[in-house]
């Protein structure tokens, strides 16, 4: 346990380890120690983020370092010291590690203080914080134009949407003269109350990829490095998902609506990401519609304002975060197109198999952590009424498995790709992807515990 | 009678629709927009007929209001109020907006954004359709400025034409001084009665503090002094000309700058509770009056002679209104709505034709556009107040006003205005219609130009018999001319005639005025710089505002920008492994821009650069369906 301020140790370790990376050229072994440096601190931030125990309101009621915030800040340092550990094995595409993994310990650092967010205007520099070097990360090639354009595409609309948040929490200032969560009084605002939370919504739907906000992502995701997908695609999800779940609790007993605005943008979500998964060939596109689709099961469990949603939902994050981010850095291995992947489970069984153990937890068969998230999920909608949206959720799952396992059949039957030299062996990249297997596998089991943990975190 | 809330709401929804679908498909279905005003029309007539025969002043035919909000426990309501004064207003509005939709038709056709024109218009249409039937001043307030928008949107229509673009953000902060004092009121009164409603602001005017009537009163007025162009803050109408004509036609002569009359109309409680604001309304009005007139008579640009002429027009509202005539300031906001829109889209046709907006370069057109010149021809004597034609009813009224009110000294300076009215519409008249034509191939309008035209010039010709009637109708005694005031302002009108005549009519000296420009020397020289207003915004409030954000900006460059240089200079000798220290990634992005630029062609980033906007545009459509849901669900 860590008392007092201490508890902001992990932060303060991940943005120390950013600085380092960033001036990794002063390191013996420069570029690759970077990412061994950052990879070591990000993991040693996770370790002291999951020992540091748990604390009320701390800087003048700022930020609340709770159960939630707590195992969110756990996911995001490790699966940064995941992607840091696979980027020292494989480096960043004709560019530089360093750089990348210092604005990946930015947007971590962000992501964790967003997590703990007790405060409109905490929120919206945390938030920013988390995004800003997700821009560059995803413009990384810096003389590959389509890659640019989709990165210039993010910031375009990510800043609108910041706007719309920000013109919504003027609203919620201006009602309650405070920018305290906890001292949001709506009760009674009528419709200008529901106005200004949905605004402020906006722009955690937008960062979430959530339909009909989701434009940005399928652009943005095809013309990066696979690698940094792997990275925007799941870290900040975690973080977006655990302010949203603060930001709903404290408002959610105030103002009505809101159930039917999060279970409609589930609903679109679930429904336009897993239809427009089907026709993708790009693994990329693919993975970004997908990532539409999770949004949608995420927001199911938020939608009913439950102490057991608000933790199943975070849970879930972090189980389809691993997956995810694994199944980005294969295709950084091997190629985004589909047909890249034709033959793996001859070429390298090992990483085809553990392909498997991922998109079957997407998918969410027993026993693997994707199952058990589901369940959740479901089950905490379900006791809250929704029926018609878990029936849709199921429904959408059994049409996802059909784009899961084209990949699959790809990766078992497909024809092998013409011309591809052999890759170089990099035994770091390949422990992290063997992390992320035993993860999958592990968060499943031990799926009981951690919500637990989690389930009474915000009653 | 639910079917009031349909009036504004139907242009609104066709701007709403219009909005987020593709050039090409906007483009296409145009029609929208004048489908929406027609209705909306139809709407309002029925609504006429249901407040008819009127009567009853302060006396509401149908309210409805619906809660928007709770703020420090005081309920904020959206909220409808059809009285005798709103039906008229809502006729006015949409026969006009009706006629320019029609005339737009064939004045837009060739442009490419027309669709996005017309999205913009219906918008306008419907924010001043909720600003007159709104039941509370926050309502209103919040119309005001929505219309403020549309009017921005639509000077700089344009905006590939620096004239435009300058002159649509010159219009936007010129009102914007008015809507800070207009704001600043509001907060007042609500501070003082604490609600927005009319109903309630009005009842306990009587009770206010002494002064606090006189302040909101005040600020108020600077709002609609704003919004109405008054001296001091008229300089942007002029400029406003650079917009479409037909959109000036609706918006900057009709509808929107008689909104500020409206307010001050509308306020009129608060007004009469202070007394002297009334008498500062009346000598900004009669000031406006004069100083909108003078310089009307040296314009050279057909449309700028008529802006100021609007100006001034306005003026005369103002006056009538601090004179204790608000039903006679009314009257000629109605019929100036009519005869101003006229000339408005009479002025579009010749500018189509002549292909030019100076007067100079213009002549002769009478023989070639028969349509325009007898529907102008209605429209110029109403303006210069010639019986039977509507200008001379509601002037009249004007001055009967004051000649009762015994405000003398503002009667003569009126009548004076009137003078010059008269003077500098012969002016544009045997300008633009006698005399040799100096260009070839003079086309009339196109059909859907004229017809709106003559339905403006019968309006206009009827209109002023109704004077008695309008006033019965929202609750004053009527009466028919005084012999005395209408034998004298006739009189006026026509010796304004006269000269201009002489000065211009004459064959003889036709394009030869340099004589009387050289004797009047000093006088025409203010006169033609539009009296100094527009320099001294200029040399006292723009170029010192200018020079400021200059070396502000130099400030920041040297010193700001220079620490941090600095710092990285001092990084660069640090960090002597690497060649230097650049923010890879930020520098990449900037390169690779310039890169994609050069690389991808013309075709191929306009392509791009339209995906993100078609995707903003997705975006911010989802957000509004939102707020619909959650608006119809509150209601």
């Amino acid at each position: 346990m860590l008392s007092g301020y201490w508890i902001f140790a992990p932060e303060v370790l991940i943005v120390a380890g950013a600085f380092i990376a960033l001036f990794g050229d002063l390191l013996p072994g420069r570029d690759r120690t970077a990412a061994y440096v950052g990879a070591a601190v990000a993991a040693l931030a996770a370790v002291l983020a999951a020992a540091g125990g748990t604390a009320g309101p701390m800087v003048f009621g700022q930020v609340e370092p709770d159960e939630i915030a707590r195992f969110a800040r756990t996911g995001i340092a490790a699966l940064t010291a995941l992607w840091a550990l696979w980027v020292a094995g494989r480096g960043m595409p004709d560019e530089r590690r360093r750089d990348a993994v210092a604005l990946a310990m930015f947007a971590a650092g962000g992501g964790m203080l967003l997590t703990m967010a007790e405060d409109l205007i905490v929120m919206y520099i945390a938030l920013e914080l988390s995004t800003m070097p997700a821009y560059v990360l995803m413009g990384y090639r810096r003389r590959d134009v389509p890659g640019l354009e989709g990165a210039l595409k993010y910031f375009l609309l990510a800043m609108l949407t910041s706007i719309i948040m920000l013109y919504g929490m003027s609203f919620l200032y201006g009602i309650s003269g405070s920018t305290s969560f906890a001292e949001l009084a709506l009760e009674g605002s009528g419709m200008l109350g529901v106005l200004g939370v949905m605004l402020t919504l906006v722009g955690l739907f937008a960062k979430m990829s959530a339909a009909p906000f989701h434009y940005w992502a399928p652009d943005a995701y095809a013309g990066a490095p696979a690698v940094s997908v792997a990275f925007v695609s799941t870290v900040p999800k975690i973080a977006g998902i655990a302010v949203m779940a603060r930001l709903l609790h404290a408002v959610a007993g105030d103002v009505g609506g809101l159930v039917t605005i999060m279970a409609v943008v589930a609903a679109a979500s679930m429904l336009l990401g897993n239809l427009a998964a089907l026709p993708q060939s790009d693994l990329r596109r693919l993975m970004a519609y997908s990532g539409v689709a999770h949004t949608g099961y995420l927001f199911m469990a938020l939608a009913p304002d439950t102490s057991a949603g608000y933790g199943a939902a975070v849970f879930y994050t972090v189980a389809y975060a691993v997956p995810s981010m694994a199944i980005m850095l294969v295709a950084a291995e091997e190629g985004s197109d589909l047909t890249d992947l034709g033959k793996l489970a001859s070429r390298r069984p090992l990483a085809a198999w553990s392909m498997v153990v991922w998109l079957v937890s997407l998918i969410g068969i027993p026993p693997l952590a994707g199952f058990f998230g589901k369940l959740y999920l479901f089950g905490s909608a379900l006791s809250a009424g929704l029926v018609w949206l878990v029936v849709l959720g199921v429904l959408t799952s059994v049409v996802s498995a059909g784009y899961y396992f084209r990949v699959v059949r790809e990766m078992f039957f497909g024809d092998e790709p013409a011309g591809i030299a052999a890759l170089e062996p990099a035994p770091t990249a390949s422990l992290a992807l063997a992390i992320a297997a035993i993860a999958t596998v592990a968060i499943g089991v031990g799926a009981s515990p951690l919500l637990a943990a989690l389930g009474v975190a915000l009653g | 009678m639910a079917y009031v809330a349909l009036i504004p709401l139907l242009p609104a929804i066709a701007f709403a629709v219009l909005t987020p679908l593709s050039r090409e498909m906007r483009n296409r279905v145009r029609w929208l927009g004048l489908v929406s005003v027609g209705g909306a029309l139809a709407l309002s007539l029925a609504a006429f007929a249901a407040v008819w025969p009127g009567g009853q002043e302060g006396e509401a035919t149908y309210r409805a209001s619906v809660p928007i909000a709770q703020v420090g426990g005081v309920d904020l309501n959206l909220g409808i109020l059809l009285d005798p004064i709103a039906a008229i207003m809502l006729l006015v509005i949409t026969v006009v907006g009706m006629c320019v939709q029609v005339y737009s038709l064939g004045y837009m056709h060739r442009d490419e954004r027309v669709g996005w024109y017309f999205a913009v218009l219906s918008l306008f249409t419907a924010a001043m359709l909720a600003l007159v039937l709104a039941d509370n001043f926050l309502m209103l307030y919040m119309a005001w400025e929505v219309m403020g928008l549309c009017s921005y949107l639509l000077i700089g229509f344009w905006h590939e034409q620096e004239a435009p673009r300058k002159a649509s953000q010159k219009a936007f902060l010129t009102t914007r001084v008015g809507d800070v004092g207009f704001a600043i009121g509001l907060a007042l009164m609500y501070a003082t009665v604490g609600s927005f409603e009319y109903d309630a602001v009005f009842a306990g005017v009587g009770q206010w503090a002494p002064g606090v009537a006189t302040a909101v009163a005040l600020l108020l007025l600077i709002g609609a002094m704003g919004k109405s162009a008054q001296v001091p803050l008229h300089v942007w109408l002029p400029d406003a000309m650079a917009g479409p004509t037909p959109a000036s036609a609706l918006i900057h002569a009709a509808t929107m700058v008689a909104a500020g009359v409206y307010l001050v109309a509308r306020a009129l409680p608060i007004f009469e509770a202070s007394g002297v604001a009334l008498t500062i309304t009346m000598i900004v009005g009669v000031t406006t009056a004069l100083v909108g007139g003078v310089i009307a008579a040296v314009q050279h640009d057909i449309k700028k002679v008529l802006a100021y002429s609007t100006i001034s027009q306005l003026g005369y509202m103002f006056v009538a209104i601090g004179a204790g005539g608000a039903i006679a300031g009314m009257f000629h906001l109605v019929t100036h709505a009519f005869f101003k829109s006229l000339l408005f889209l009479g002025a579009g046709v010749i500018i189509h034709a002549a292909h030019t907006q100076d007067m100079r370069e213009m002549g002769g057109l009478s023989k070639h556009l028969p349509w325009t010149t007898v529907t102008f021809g209605a429209g110029a004597l109403a303006l210069a107040g010639v019986a039977p034609f509507s200008g001379f009813w509601s002037k009249d009224e004007i001055l009967y006003a004051l000649y009762t009110g015994e405000h003398y000294v503002v009667l003569v300076l009126a009548a004076a205005a009137a003078f010059v009215t008269a003077f500098y519409v012969a002016r544009l008249w045997f300008r633009v219609f006698t005399g040799p034509a100096q260009t070839e191939h003079l086309k009339e309008g196109h059909a859907e130009m004229i017809v709106p035209m003559v339905l403006l010039a019968v309006i206009t010709a009827a209109i002023g018999f109704t004077a008695p009637g309008f006033s019965k109708f929202l609750g004053h005694a009527g009466h028919w001319p005084d012999p005395l005031i209408a034998g004298g302002s006739t009189a006026v009108a026509l010796a304004g005639l006269a000269l201009g005549w002489w000065a211009y009519g004459r064959r003889s000296v036709v394009l030869n005025t340099r004589s009387l420009k050289e004797r009047a020397g000093y006088a025409y020289d203010a006169l033609a710089k539009k009296l100094y207003f527009d320099l001294t915004y200029e040399y006292f409030i723009i170029r010192p505002y200018m020079w400021t954000a200059e070396h502000l900006y130099r400030f920041d460059q040297k010193v700001v920008d220079g620490a941090v240089n600095g710092a990285a200079s001092a990084w660069n000798g640090l960090t002597a492994a690497s060649a230097r220290f650049d923010l890879a990634v930020i520098d990449g992005v900037v390169n690779g821009l310039a890169g994609s630029a050069r690389a991808a062609g013309r075709t191929l980033r306009k392509i791009q650069v339209g995906r993100v906007q078609t995707y903003q545009r997705y975006i911010l459509g989802a957000v509004v369906l939102l707020m619909v849901w959650i608006v119809v669900k509150g209601a």
